[in-house]
């Protein structure tokens, strides 16, 4: 069996046998985009901490916010951005904002642009396979870029990021928010390794395992956001 | 017109020609502006005008990604010479400052209409189109839009050079190949890619007007966003006495060494023009007192040639050292198998076990050219067999373009 990849989010790892096989690439749906933001962070600050450089590329927010928001929660990505983390900001230029440059940010001019999301993604795992040879991409939101290109050049723009980063031994999250796109669903998850769900129940959130590479000891399991990352039980 | 770009201008027999459609082919990942912003600028200041379709972004961020690239092309935007056809704001209901608006972005018979307004109006020696991109006018217009994007005959119409850019996106073959039958000429830029992506070259495949050359040429962008030719370096490490200056030289176009009494001292250097390649070798001395030389030399490496000494097992765990030491782990690499005729030779299986290697690790196992011309206490570098050798190269080569 392939070497897993600890993901270091608390419960996650038990339920999953240990962990991701390496380049695991997978879909998260959500209905609950706030706490999939918790989780993806989580995700990525776990694997920073044990020295994984991360890549998030933002879609609905500035990386700006997302440090301010993840602060509040303890974690300090800012600290890991000499090296280790780095962030493709898809949202501030097409949302008119002038934010100052930070060589950790690459921004990107337009949701369509996604040749030069591909192109710094590119650049920042070159960089980081210098570092370690794991390395973790979240991408969110996919649904977003749903809405401003048609879904089959989204597609292919997923299998050509996916290809690269599991190339360059990354695993990567790409996180899609339910509702309109629910019809796309199969054919997204046949594109990937793996698919977990996060919905909202009268008990609380929701996390579903759909389909892994291999067993898993628990297909649901409960989400609870504590004061320093998530946590499934 | 030139292009400016001295071994690009060489590869397409002195530049673009006039009427003609050139496709800039690009894959995801590999950054096709230096040359776009380069061919832009070339234009300009020869006096040309350009009309430069945007449909991904606004025509006012690419100005300014000029701009921080090195480019100033304000007062050619200025004075009309460089106008931007604008058929991206119309997609979000944007307003836009651009003087060429395309309405319905999404329809590619209006997008080629207000081209052929803009290119009507252009001032200018010359006319240039620079159609940002058909890969995305295929993405936005859908895929049978193709037929309809008409450059070449906009370029004939207007003596003009239309220059497209195509993003080459996992589309199905037959598409792929119309877009190849359209270009009257194909530049394409091509990464060598190992784990991650390393370096970019550039191949002419494609040019109706000059036999093209096969040849890779790897380039970078300087900080004044000019590109340079690029001599990759490749690394040549192994054990003292495992054969390194032998390969080189036997290798080797041209090769010095820099040694005492027959054993290297600082390093070996070879030059090598092979498979459209121009490659530099650089070989390390074996003892461990040389150590620092490694990760220095390694720092700038594409690829990694690592000679043993077959017969010698005892030495593969001091490869193995300088290969983690030299931190070129996850370069392009291929092990040779030197001594490999020498009784008690280790096959290149045994070779690779020893080494504890992955198994789709390339060993290839060396000869030398002709044994009995190796004298006793001549320390010359020995000749190895030239077919081996390039076996050699061809694996590691055949990393760089894949």
């Amino acid at each position: 069996m392939a070497d897993l990849l600890e993901t270091r989010v608390k419960g996650l790892d038990k339920a999953l046998g240990g962990g991701l096989p390496g380049g695991t690439s997978i879909l998260l749906t959500t209905e609950t985009p706030e706490k999939t933001g918790f989780f993806c962070l989580d995700f990525l600050y776990r694997g920073l901490a044990s020295k994984q450089p991360a890549m998030m590329i933002t879609t609905d927010k500035s990386p700006e916010e997302i440090k301010i928001d993840a602060v509040k929660r303890g974690q300090t990505f800012v600290r890991f951005e000499e090296k280790f983390m780095r962030w493709i900001d898809v949202y501030s230029i097409p949302a008119g904002r002038s934010p100052d440059e930070n060589p950790a940010i690459n921004r990107v001019s337009s949701y369509l642009s996604l040749y030069d999301i591909t192109i710094s993604a590119s650049i920042f795992q070159s960089n980081f396979y210098k570092l370690n040879q794991c390395h973790r991409v979240v991408l969110d939101s996919l649904s977003t870029l749903i809405v401003r290109n048609n879904s089959q050049t989204v597609m292919r723009f997923m299998q050509v990021l996916t290809e690269k980063t599991k190339k360059a031994g990354g695993s990567l999250i790409y996180v899609l928010k339910k509702g309109l796109y629910a019809h796309l669903e199969p054919e997204l998850e046949k594109m990937v390794d793996a698919h977990f769900d996060m919905v909202q129940t009268d008990k609380g959130t929701v996390f579903k395992i759909l389909k892994f590479p291999s067993e898993v000891s628990r297909k649901e399991l409960n989400l609870k956001v504590t004061r320093t990352g998530v946590e499934l039980g | 017109m030139k292009t400016k770009i001295v071994s690009l201008d060489k590869l397409l027999g002195g530049g673009l020609e006039d009427k003609s459609l050139i496709v800039l082919w690009t894959s995801p990942g590999v950054d096709c502006s230096p040359f776009v912003y380069q061919i832009t600028i070339s234009a300009l200041n020869g006096g040309d005008g350009v009309v430069f379709l945007t449909q991904t972004k606004r025509a006012d961020l690419v100005v300014e990604d000029m701009k921080r690239k090195g480019w100033a092309v304000d007062k050619f935007v200025d004075d009309g010479k460089l106008c931007f056809v604008d058929a991206y704001s119309k997609l979000l209901s944007a307003p836009s400052k651009q003087k060429y608006v395309v309405e319905k972005p999404k329809d590619i018979s209006q997008v080629m209409a207000v081209l052929e307004k803009a290119m009507a109006g252009l001032n200018g020696k010359n006319k240039v189109l620079i159609f940002d991109s058909i890969s995305s006018s295929l993405d936005i217009c859908g895929e049978d839009s193709l037929p309809k994007i008409n450059l070449k005959e906009l370029a004939d119409k207007h003596n003009a050079i239309a220059l497209g850019i195509f993003v080459q996106w996992p589309y199905e073959k037959k598409l792929v190949d119309a877009v190849k039958e359209k270009a009257d000429a194909i530049i394409q830029l091509n990464a060598i890619e190992d784990k991650v992506i390393l370096r970019e070259f550039f191949t002419v495949p494609k040019v109706s007007w000059h036999k093209p050359a096969k040849k890779g040429v790897p380039y970078k962008v300087l900080p004044t966003g000019e590109i340079a030719v690029y001599v990759p370096k490749v690394l040549v490490i192994g054990p003292y006495n495992a054969g390194k200056s032998s390969f080189i030289h036997s290798v080797s176009d041209r090769a010095v060494s820099v040694d005492r009494l027959g054993t290297t001292i600082a390093l070996d250097h070879g030059h090598v023009d092979y498979a459209g390649f121009s490659v530099d070798l650089f070989g390390t001395p074996g003892q461990e007192r040389f150590d620092p030389l490694l990760e220095m030399l390694g720092g700038e490496a594409l690829g990694v040639i690592v000679v043993v000494d077959s017969t010698s097992p005892e030495t593969f765990k001091r490869a193995k050292e300088m290969i983690a030491k030299s931190r070129t782990t996850g370069l392009p690499s291929v092990v040779v198998a030197n001594k490999a005729d020498f009784k008690g030779a280790k096959k290149p299986e045994e070779v690779r076990q020893l080494m504890v290697l992955q198994k789709d690790a390339i060993v290839i196992p060396v000869v030398a050219e002709d044994l009995s011309s190796i004298k006793p206490g001549v320390k010359e570098p020995c000749k190895l067999k030239k077919s081996d050798v390039n076996k050699v190269l061809e694996a590691l080569l055949g990393k760089f373009g894949e």
